[in-house]
């Protein structure tokens, strides 16, 4: 399986070629000039990620691209369909958000938790400390925050801290549908420093080198 | 009559300042520096307090239409945080890009200039 070729890679710091990480909603592709836009904020790389709900919204294609590399990644929205997944280069996302799918998506080894935030905190240290048994990764999506500022700056503070004390790789995405979505690496690198995140730490989560 | 001498302060006194060029991707937005500036220090205001907010002391340099680009000047001890309120000005400003961060005018004037 890719992720857990990616978890690996991801671990060692390789892939220095990469000089941003992020992933971004397939409705992206559909602003003008995406490639030039994505070029000129310093992406090389960048993955597309779509949301899937029925087992035939796996098949989904990327738009050629010149000096920009698209690679797939899906969101799933019901955890079951995680045995359907059959592409190998794919990044997969498991949607969390409650009690119940973060500890599903922590004990499966192939998948990236996406976003283990909720109506009330459902991620403590014992679902950490799996996390790091089975070397996973958690993504957060920093664009939350502009949507649900409280709870989610209160329950990210929270999470980063004991995934920080417990040695859990952590990233964190855009998943942008528009422009305005994005943020410039330098604001994100500063940002994540209110996380009481070291600047060394969120450089090699941002893969900014 | 007899020249009264400026009282001068000290290099080691004096705050030491940092120049950022930003540039506003987002071509809808309204370039009105007024409105820019009411923006920036809201958002320093929201991410790191009032006692912060009056010590960056934001000044706006230059606003340059054409090119969408501003060049601010902050104190060099709140470059952190000024940049991480960027983080919450992007909702009224659109994607904004730092395009460089200088110690001095010289450095980044030439920038501009091109």
């Amino acid at each position: 399986m890719f992720n857990k070729c990616f978890v690996v890679a991801w671990n060692k710091n390789s892939g220095k070629d990469v000089k941003m990480f992020d992933v971004i909603s397939v409705d992206f592709l559909k602003e003008n000039d995406f490639e030039e836009f994505l070029l000129d904020l310093g992406y090389k790389e960048i993955f597309v990620c779509k949301s899937i709900k029925r087992k035939e919204d796996f098949v989904f294609s990327l738009p050629k691209t010149k000096k920009l590399l698209l690679k797939k990644a899906v969101l799933l929205e019901d955890f079951s369909l995680i045995n359907q997944v059959k592409e190998k280069d794919l990044l997969i996302l498991t949607k969390g958000g409650d009690i119940k799918l973060n500890t599903q998506s922590v004990n499966n080894k192939n998948s990236i938790l996406y976003n283990p935030i909720g109506q009330e905190l459902c991620f403590d240290e014992g679902l950490a400390e799996i996390s790091k048994q089975n070397n996973k990764i958690i993504c957060f999506n920093i664009n939350e925050i502009r949507t649900n500022q409280y709870r989610s700056i209160k329950q990210m503070r929270f999470i980063i801290n004991i995934l920080k004390e417990k040695q859990v790789e952590m990233f964190f995405v855009t998943l942008a549908k528009r422009k305005s979505d994005l943020i410039d690496s330098k604001i994100l690198e500063c940002f994540l420093e209110n996380f009481n995140l070291e600047k060394e730490t969120i450089k090699r989560f941002l893969k900014i080198e | 009559m007899q020249k009264k001498k400026l009282s001068v302060i000290r290099p080691t006194l004096r705050h030491k300042k940092r120049y950022i060029l930003i540039k506003l991707l987002d071509t809808a937005i309204n370039f009105d520096s007024k409105k820019i500036y009411s923006v920036l220090t809201q958002a320093l205001l929201k991410n790191s307090g009032l006692f912060v907010q009056v010590d960056t002391n934001i000044t706006i340099l230059e606003a340059d239409v054409v090119s969408k680009t501003l060049l601010i000047r902050i104190n060099k001890d709140y470059l952190n945080e000024f940049i991480s309120s960027l983080f919450f000005a992007q909702a009224e400003l659109g994607l904004l890009k730092i395009v460089e961060t200088t110690s001095t005018i010289k450095k980044i004037k030439g920038d501009v200039d091109d």
